[in-house]
């Protein structure tokens, strides 16, 4: 059964409350975070306690109080951190990226998992402990290869070097700094200083200082920062037979690597796919975890609510039953639910405008009750901006950029958004007969804007009018819907209004066109009483429902607030329709702008700097004027059109997920 | 970009930083409190300091965590005042962060050579955590120097901690503190290279000068309470200095009594520092420098200078409370207190 308007609403929402046995707690739970469907956030802090059901629970405490104490249930929440740890080490040694999965085996118990995860590790770990301590011997062995490099030229023996009696060396590097001071001051230093190398370290050094001087030798290296490299004393012989050694050994090493990482490679295939379920398992737990703070608890009963979409109502009730036959789910309609519990909203578009949300949320999510205004944007949104950006080559552009770059995920919706807007102005383009800012070329099917610039101005104030008048359609449509009659029929954005802009529109037209079809004085009056009923809309829906009328800010504030409220009134519909202005001015602005180029172009008298120029002419239209046409064109919707009738405190649908990230991602 | 199109909004943030300091009104308040409590009351009620003890009650702050509030006033501004500079000059604001930074790391250093606990630290820390080079989380869960200098791989540090061993922090703590400096010096001169020459200048002589008031200070207290020998003295000196450069540095401590050198020879080069005892050098040397701030600053021109010279006041503002908070505590009487003032008002 399809309700009229249900096309423009929001997705229906209903609250699902569900009543189990304590023991089946974690098998539900369970089951809801692998369905992936319920959403337990609500927008109004106060009463959230980190605990929605409690909240929900709460409104109706009278009818279940008989029911034993509900208290909100404390998650022991025992920490998974420990597996966490032992997943992310065998992650990184099998060198894989965890990936949760939701086809999980549900009768799995963690301890299962766990010590699945274990005995896992117990394979992984010895190798790969293996491997680290050769990697740590290779970079040993390596730098030890780089300070005996220094030395490959010297032809003694580095034994004989430490058996020297009256003289110590040192061999190390000093940064460029501590070496000019070193130079500077050479003839206070008792020691023999010999440059054998450069590194990226610094400059190396050999040094031999008299044994009796130790002491002050290696104060004074200190405070030079000296950094020493010390010598292999597994090795002997002269550098240059260490130096062969010492790479045959390495030679050996890196072959043991190798071989180990193949082992790894081996363990990474056998185990991958059961590691991420384990994974998902820990996860899955943790989640549960989470979600168990947002369930009540009576003696023997748990309770929980959360919002799912009506359609999933059934198949999700049934899937709930098959974990535990025992549990008791109860839908109910948004209406039935306490006021502050805020639903939350689901848009549902077609893919051909799905992609404007993004426009509609960066303004603020729809709230539950109005309409989503996505259809009316996408629509009005797509003419405004090819009106301003009418040209079949530049749109043809903007087209294939949003083609391209649609393709990377994080630019998904913006890129179908240029694609989309690219096509209108490609539309426009033909009815403007433009391409690439030449008008020469193609028949223009409608108007070439720069030839009729009075006709194009008009009409773009016309095409406003008959946005701002759908716009106080949508507007007094979301009022009546949440029987706010005061705004809905006497407000500046309900009935009355709507026919003041109307009354004002014909004023207008009439002192523009000096014609007479009603008189003036006859509008001025109607205009006059119109302003009076906005002026006096709390009493008169008071009379009109003959209840009492309440001044939240006191009489003489409400009445102050709207005599200024009426100055505002006219001045903005006055300024909103005008603003349509801009759609002329801008389809003007295009070929202006470009006939700025060619002008340009013409004078370089080249044809090749002529065709730079042009090229470079149409590279600054498509990014600056395409940019300034996109903000333009939203300034309208959310300024002009938005103001009028959306208000945007919705809170998005998000259901609980297994993963945490995409949840936060949505 | 010239000078006043880069420091439009900066002069006119300065403007409004340097309109908020104490005045000699709030000193003479301040000085004649006696409890801490009344000083931090008296902040958070009447002086620019109110926001930074929005959430601090007066009536139950302690003296230690009051200073350390204070102290990271200037990083909040330096912070705020990055803001408004770009590409070569937001460097230069980091370089000047990297101040703090340093002397985090040496609060780690003393941590360890005492073999106390390095995450109890994190309290402690006054390094600006928007332009932080370091992962501080993992250096407070170390326990030695090994894991200190492996950390800090990669790191401008690194050059400070090639030599470092746990040795070194335990008999020479000056080892790692000068090497430090030395980094920390060394990057600011680099930066400052960047700037239009007219910073450029300005800040050479001022860093320069900043260098020798600290080699010279070295040499003193190398020579005195250390007891090291004249290369390593000259070894661990900060080159950049403009009157003491490396030869000067060297012609002092080969003399046969360098301590009565260094004092003779400021009587020439920095004469206004030179002071009866030991415990007023400090006081001498800030006021100088101050003198000096005021003295680049004086034709409110559009330059670093200016930049330079708030910053600097702000600190020694802060200083100076820190001074009077100490004084109060220690009953020290007002007049004495006022010896140790940076702050002049005669």
């Amino acid at each position: 059964m399809k309700k009229e308007g249900e096309y423009v609403a929001v997705e229906k929402m209903q609250m699902m409350n569900l009543v189990a046995p304590l023991d089946d707690m974690h098998d539900l739970l369970q089951e809801i975070v692998l369905i992936e469907r319920i959403h337990i956030k609500n927008a109004v802090k106060e009463i959230q306690d980190s605990n929605f059901t409690l909240a929900v629970l709460e409104e109706h405490l009278d009818s279940i109080a008989d029911m034993g104490t509900i208290v909100k249930y404390k998650a022991n929440k025992s920490s998974y951190k420990t597996y966490q740890d032992k997943l992310s080490y065998l992650a990184n040694a099998l060198d894989m990226i965890l990936e949760p999965k939701t086809d999980l085996d549900r009768k799995r118990d963690i301890e299962d998992a766990v010590a699945e995860l274990d005995s896992i590790t117990r394979k992984v770990a010895p190798i790969q402990d293996k491997l680290t301590e050769r990697e740590e011997t290779l970079h040993r062995y390596e730098d030890f290869l780089e300070s005996i490099e220094y030395l490959k030229d010297i032809n003694i023996d580095v034994c004989a070097l430490s058996r020297m009696k009256h003289f110590n060396y040192h061999i190390g590097t000093l940064t460029k700094d501590k070496r000019l001071k070193l130079r500077n001051n050479y003839e206070n230093i008792s020691a023999i200083v010999l440059h054998i190398g450069s590194s990226v370290d610094g400059e190396a050094y050999l040094i031999f200082s008299p044994a009796q001087l130790e002491y002050e030798a290696e104060r004074i290296l200190k405070s030079l920062n000296f950094k020493e490299i010390p010598l292999p004393a597994e090795f002997e012989g002269v550098p240059s037979e260490i130096y062969q050694k010492i790479q045959d050994v390495i030679m050996d090493v890196k072959l043991d690597i190798e071989d180990l990482k193949s082992q790894i490679i081996q363990l990474k295939r056998d185990y991958e796919d059961r590691v991420d379920r384990i994974y998902s398992r820990v996860l899955l737990e943790e989640r549960i975890e989470n979600l168990k703070d947002h369930a009540a608890i009576s003696e023997h009963f748990f309770y929980f609510s959360g919002w799912i979409p009506e359609v999933e109502t059934e198949k999700i009730k049934q899937k709930l039953e098959e974990v535990c036959s025992r549990v008791i789910v109860v839908f109910a309609e948004v209406d039935e639910v306490p006021k502050r519990v805020v639903p939350p909203t689901k848009l549902k578009n077609s893919w051909i405008l799905k992609p404007f949300e993004l426009l509609v949320n960066l303004y603020g999510v729809p709230n539950y009750k109005e309409l989503d205004p996505t259809i009316f944007l996408g629509l009005t949104y797509l003419i405004l901006f090819g009106a301003m950006f009418g040209d079949v080559g530049q749109g043809a552009i903007l087209f294939l950029a949003g083609w391209m770059i649609r393709k990377k995920e994080s630019l998904k919706t913006p890129g179908e958004i240029m694609l989309r807007i690219g096509l209108s102005s490609v539309f426009f383009g033909f009815m403007y007969g433009s391409v690439f800012g030449f008008e020469e070329y193609l028949p223009a099917l409608l108007v070439h804007p720069i030839e009729n610039i009075d006709f194009v101005l008009y009409s773009s104030i016309v095409f406003g009018v008959v946005l701002l008048l759908i716009s106080f359609g949508i507007s007094i449509s979301n009022l009546l819907k949440i029987k706010d009659y005061e705004q809905g029929v006497f407000g500046r954005n309900g009935i009355v209004g709507l026919l003041f802009y109307i009354v004002l529109l014909v004023g207008v037209l009439e002192l523009a066109l000096s014609g007479k079809i009603v008189p003036i004085s006859l509008l001025i009056i109607v205009g006059v009483a119109l302003l009076a009923m906005m002026l006096f809309k709390k009493p008169l829906t008071a009379l009109l429902f003959r209840q009492p009328a309440v001044y939240h800010e006191g009489k003489k504030e409400y009445y102050i607030e709207g005599g200024f409220d009426l100055v505002e009134t006219l001045l903005s519909l006055l300024s909103n329709t005008i603003s349509f202005i801009r759609v002329g001015a801008f389809a003007l602005n295009h070929v202006g702008l470009f006939l700025a180029f060619t002008t340009m172009a013409n004078l370089s008298n080249n044809r090749a700097i002529g065709a730079v120029i042009l090229i470079a002419g149409n590279i600054i239209i498509i990014g600056l004027e395409g940019l300034i046409v996109f903000i333009q064109g939203l300034r309208l919707e959310y300024y002009e059109l938005f103001s009028k009738y959306y208000t945007g405190d919705g809170i998005a649908y998000s259901p609980f997920k297994l993963n945490l990230e995409t949840e936060e991602r949505k | 970009m010239g000078n006043v199109a880069r420091f439009a909004a900066l002069s006119t943030k300065l403007d409004a930083i340097s309109g908020r300091f104490l005045q000699e009104e709030d000193y003479e308040a301040l000085l004649h409190k006696e409890k801490v409590t009344e000083v931090a009351r008296y902040l958070k009620e009447n002086t620019h300091y109110a926001s930074l003890l929005a959430d601090i009650d007066p009536e139950d702050v302690h003296r230690g965590d009051l200073n350390l509030l204070l102290s990271r006033k200037v990083i909040e501004i330096t912070e705020k005042l990055a803001h408004f500079t770009s590409h070569n000059y937001k460097e230069l604001m980091k370089a000047l962060l990297i101040r703090y930074e340093v002397e985090d790391l040496k609060l780690i250093l003393r941590a360890i050579s005492r073999n106390e606990d390095v995450r109890s630290l994190d309290a402690l820390f006054i390094h600006s955590k928007k332009f932080s080079h370091l992962d501080y989380e993992q250096l407070l869960s170390i326990s030695s120097i090994e894991d200190m200098v492996a950390l800090l791989r990669g790191t401008i540090y690194e050059e400070a901690f090639r030599s470092i061993t746990q040795e070194d922090l335990e008999v020479r703590e000056f080892h790692a503190e000068m090497n430090l400096d030395f980094v920390y010096f060394k990057n600011l001169l680099k930066k400052s290279k960047n700037l239009s020459n007219e910073d450029r200048k300005i800040l050479e002589e001022l860093i320069g000068i900043n260098i020798d008031l600290i080699n010279i200070q070295w040499l003193y207290r190398a020579r005195k309470y250390y007891g090291l020998s004249p290369e390593e003295i000259l070894n661990y000196t900060l080159p950049g200095g403009i009157r003491y450069k490396f030869s000067q540095l060297k012609d002092l401590v080969y003399q046969e009594d360098p301590i009565e050198a260094v004092i003779s020879s400021v009587k020439y080069t920095y004469p206004k520092i030179v002071a009866m005892k030991d415990i007023y050098i400090e006081r001498k040397i800030y006021q100088y420098l101050y003198d000096m701030f005021k003295k680049a600053n004086r034709d409110n021109r559009m330059n670093i200078a200016k930049l330079t010279s708030v910053l600097h006041f702000l600190e020694y503002e802060i200083r100076d409370i820190i001074t009077i908070i100490e004084g109060i505590r220690y009953d020290v009487p007002v007049e004495a207190m006022k010896d140790f003032l940076i702050r002049n008002f005669d």
